[in-house]
């Protein structure tokens, strides 16, 4: 009865396509515009509020803050740079060499992307933290040292977590570019007499650059945006950036929105403007290197180097995967931690703690429910979004397109604190709701370019075919287009339940009690259990992580990442 | 005669036990015959929400078994707890008011700043638990203050210097005074609270800068270069682990939370001459609160002999009640209340804004933002 009304009801297009058009735009414009409403209010506990601006001509020039603006600024400089290192070579490497075992290894780069960065960073200072550090250790003993070699408490430390981290983004921008490059060129080079290394500095890198620019851009805006791991490495240490400013001040005694608002107006218009330079300079610049005839990119023969560049790539997932998770394990299966690991000392009570205490034990459940109703909620937006956007024919679609990736721009600490302000006085407070409302509406554009990458790619004659046949809008879209976009869903959910699954800095700052999430549980055992506990809550995470990284490939396929 | 004296001391019981209700019982007293209604009360509304910056998960089931007992709480009755900084309390809290959404219905927070703003504002619900006055002489001795019936405080703590003994260069600390930690020594291996987070922080950064002179934790800033940490839980951790092994402030109750979960631990408490700042920690029901019966409830429960027995079993703590008989554990990291020296706090002057100042010099002397 309800599928034959449904398949027949002429309104269906406009009311589901315009209705999800709305939604977006309320989900992205209400939290926007309460940020900027209120960091044009000062509002003191107990005391009137009036319009200034204040929070931007004095609190926001105040030197700390402006020393945090310095920190943002120098630690996201630092980590775009070394993940351009890093991803550049990796995929130079991976794409147009004959590194050995390059197949196997290009799955494992990916495999950070996946992770929490400030898992990350709390397993890397198990290995490099002064004194207990597992490297230090270990250094000190190989080579008879009297201090510490190393230290991850620094803004070097935040440095490198969010370089190892954001590599990944690098290497699947520089990667696409290059396996879709024309081999000829290269070859012509090769024939006029120019060495590999003249080659790849006069043809292939040039070629390249647009690319490389867009992977440097998003390094450099999600690691302005990154809050887990500065507030892990540098807060205790006197470093602090603008996204664990923003968190102070709204966690701590001295609890300002107000400032907090303006601070984190000032962060998004720094990352937006890095996205517009993106959309209006970098991309128009992408070289068409891809021919009409058929080819495979010649691989560069290293000869011994090779063997260079495999220890190249052991060493990066040594550093980003297989280091941090064997400290991490290591932490959470001992009976304590004082610095070195004890064989005598081992146990399983720490997991054990993990599944019956209430916080963590809940937080798994909330974290499994947001990552499958946020997963499946966005990516129906998304169909109807991109749909819309690619299909459809009223107006504001162009609108639509650029508020749907609106959110990309704005850290997720800015964005959170934009919906706490918006739906404080409404019954989603204090709900697993507000928690949803506040993924969707920072992940939509993921799960939009998935379908949209899939859309673009389909004849929209098969549709008109379908609807010219007799069959209706609904019946189009379930028999036509949405088995073609089955790959691009199926991606798009997976990628959406694994961000889910380890997003931080919306989530702390949404929950409250009895609302915690996996990534708030890890925060939570930092502050009130021993590191043996945290890292055994935190594998709990990377686990399921790791799990959905091993679906994800098995039901979305290899090559779903490419940029 | 002897009918007639009867008859005239029957005539005088009525307002004289008006009278002493009216002397000693400011608004918002629980008669103890109201209990049955309370309890009644308490189990229709069904839940209760409690929101503290100290009961670690162990205390918090030792408080929730107890509460159930002692009242006959049914199994479909939920008892919530929400553990953050005294800072995130507060802001929690005031997200609730200032939103108008009120999900907690007890506060019980060492930040007495903001239960007088929340009280002149008429934020808390004015209630005083029956049991109340075995606490106040404590108090008023402690030099703690309080302002029944809008907020009590049944509980005190005091940050003191903790240090592990098993680490490297540790194991003959001797800390008396607090110019001890004034040493070389421990230069990059000590920690300080994080005063800009913390209003009992600040207030014992106040308390200490009346006693022992303003350059003393500047002095102590530069000789050791301390990292900062907020939850005394994760800087316990550090100093167990020996990655920052002596702390200025810590609470002597974690350290007994700690042995007792690990007895081989070595750890030093020190209580020095010069005294403590002594921090109450005062409760209060919000007005706005959806189960008041529920949170009069457990306010009437946190300071009976039960409530407070199982919470100092859990924290290790001072109480504040007369005649309470500390378990011999907690008496080996935290001695009773009135063998120790306070260090005095004019606490009328610790207004919010008192506090910022406190924090702003924090961040001048540590170079921090």
């Amino acid at each position: 009865m309800f599928r034959g009304r449904a398949a027949t009801w002429p309104g269906a297009e406009p009311v589901l396509t315009v209705g999800a058009g709305l939604l977006v735009a309320a989900l992205v414009l209400l939290p926007v515009g309460m940020l900027l409403y209120t960091s044009l209010r000062v509002e003191e506990f107990g005391e009137a509020a009036y319009f200034s601006l204040k929070n931007y001509t004095e609190f926001v020039v105040s030197p700390r803050i402006l020393r945090s603006i310095g920190n943002t600024l120098i630690v996201s400089t630092g980590a775009t740079l070394l993940a351009g290192f890093f991803g550049i070579g990796l995929a130079w490497s991976h794409a147009r060499t004959n590194t050995p075992g390059r197949r196997i290894l290009e799955p494992f780069t990916l495999v950070p992307f996946f992770l929490s960065p400030y898992v990350g960073a709390i397993a890397w200072s198990y290995l490099a933290a002064p004194r207990v550090g597992m490297l230090n250790g270990w250094l000190r003993w190989l080579f008879g040292l009297e201090t510490d070699p190393l230290s991850v408490y620094n803004r070097w430390g935040i440095i490198w977590v969010l370089a190892l981290f954001f590599t990944p983004v690098m290497y699947l921008f520089v990667i696409g570019s290059l396996r879709r490059m024309d081999p000829a060129l290269e070859e012509s080079a090769r024939t006029s007499g120019s060495s590999i290394l003249q080659t790849t500095r006069r043809v292939t890198l040039p070629l390249v650059t647009p690319a490389i620019l867009s992977g440097a851009i998003l390094v450099f805006v999600s690691s302005a945006g990154e809050f887990g791991v500065p507030l892990a490495l540098g807060s205790p240490f006197k470093i602090e950036t603008m996204t664990t400013q923003i968190y102070n001040l709204t966690s701590g005694s001295a609890i300002d929105y107000n400032a907090s608002a303006a601070l984190s107006t000032v962060l998004a218009a720094l990352t937006l403007t890095f996205i517009y330079i993106h959309r209006r300079v970098v991309l128009p610049r992408g070289y068409t290197t891809i021919t009409g005839r058929g080819y495979r990119p010649s691989l560069v023969a290293l000869g011994r180097w090779r063997y260079v560049a495999l220890s190249f790539n052991i060493a990066y997932l040594l550093m980003a995967v297989i280091l941090p998770l064997l400290a991490l394990f290591l932490v959470s299966i001992s009976i304590r931690w004082e610095g070195r690991f004890d064989p005598r000392a081992l146990t399983l009570a720490n997991y054990a703690y993990v599944f019956t205490y209430p916080l963590s034990a809940r937080a798994v459940w909330n974290s499994l429910k947001l990552a499958i109703a946020g997963a499946t909620i966005c990516m129906t937006l998304a169909i109807l979004v991109g749909y819309t956007i690619h299909r459809g024919r009223g107006r504001g679609r162009a609108a639509l397109d650029v508020l749907s990736s609106v959110p990309v721009g704005f850290p997720g600490i800015v964005l959170a604190m934009g919906i706490l302000i918006t739906y404080i006085r409404s019954p989603l407070y204090s709900t697993l709701w507000i928690l949803l409302i506040g993924y969707i509406t920072r992940y939509i554009p993921y799960g939009q370019r998935m379908v949209s990458s899939v859309l673009l790619a389909l004849s929209p004659e098969l549709d008109q075919s379908s609807r010219t046949s007799g069959a209706s809008w609904i019946t189009t879209l379930r028999r036509i287009t949405l088995p073609l976009l089955k790959p691009g869903i199926v991606a798009g959910w997976l990628l959406l339940f694994m961000i889910f699954l380890r997003e931080f800095p919306i989530s702390v700052l949404l929950y409250k009690g009895g609302l915690e999430v996996l990534s708030v549980a890890v925060w939570y055992f930092v502050e009130h259990e021993g590191a043996v506990r945290t890292a055994a809550v935190a594998m709990v995470q990377v686990g399921l992580l790791l799990g959905a990284i091993f679906l994800f490939r098995r039901l979305a396929g290899a090559d779903e990442l490419a940029v | 005669m002897n009918t007639g004296r009867r008859t005239g001391w029957k005539w005088l019981a009525g307002p004289a036990l008006v009278a002493a209700a009216v002397t000693w019982a400011p608004t918002g007293w629980a008669a103890p015959a109201d209990l049955a209604r309370l309890i009644e009360a308490a189990k229709q509304e069904g839940e209760v929400h409690y929101i503290d910056a100290l009961n670690q998960p162990k205390t918090q089931a030792l408080l929730e078994r107890a509460f159930r007992k002692k009242y006959g709480l049914p199994d479909s009755f939920t008892f919530t707890h929400t553990l953050r900084g005294t800072g995130e309390v507060v802001a929690t809290v005031q997200q609730e008011i200032k939103a108008g959404q009120h999900t907690i219905d007890l506060v019980w927070v060492g930040a007495p700043a903001f239960f007088k703003a929340a009280a002149k504002e008429g934020h808390l619900l004015p209630y005083v638990p029956t049991e109340w006055k075995r606490y106040e002489p404590a108090a008023k001795r402690a030099g703690i203050e309080v302002d029944p019936p809008n907020w009590i405080a049944p509980a005190a703590y005091a940050f003191v210097p903790v240090w592990n003994r098993k680490c490297p260069g540790f194991a003959s600390v001797q800390i008396k005074r607090w110019q001890d930690m004034l040493n070389p020594a421990f230069r990059g291996k000590a920690q300080i609270g994080d005063v800009r987070k913390s209003f009992t922080f600040a207030a014992t950064w106040a308390g200490m800068e009346g006693t022992l002179g303003k350059d003393f934790i500047p002095r102590y800033v530069e000789i050791t270069q301390p990292a900062i940490f907020f939850r005394t839980e994760e800087s316990l951790q550090k100093v167990m682990s020996c990655e920052f092994p002596i702390q200025l402030w810590q609470l002597s109750g974690r350290v007994y939370q700690r042995v007792q979960e690990d007895p081989t631990l070595d750890l030093g408490v020190a209580w020095p001459e010069e005294g403590v700042v002594l921090l109450g920690v005062p409760m209060a029901i919000l007005k706005g609160s959806q189960r008041p019966n529920a949170a009069k409830l457990l306010m009437e429960f946190l300071l009976s002999e039960e409530g407070m027995s199982a919470f100092i079993t859990g924290e290790g703590v001072f109480s504040l009640r007369e005649g309470f008989q500390i378990p011999a554990a907690v008496k080996k990291y935290t001695p009773d209340i009135g063998t120790v020296k306070a260090m005095p706090v004019n606490w009328g002057a610790l207004t919010i804004p008192e506090v910022r100042r406190i924090q702003n010099e924090f961040r001048k002397i540590l170079r921090v933002d």
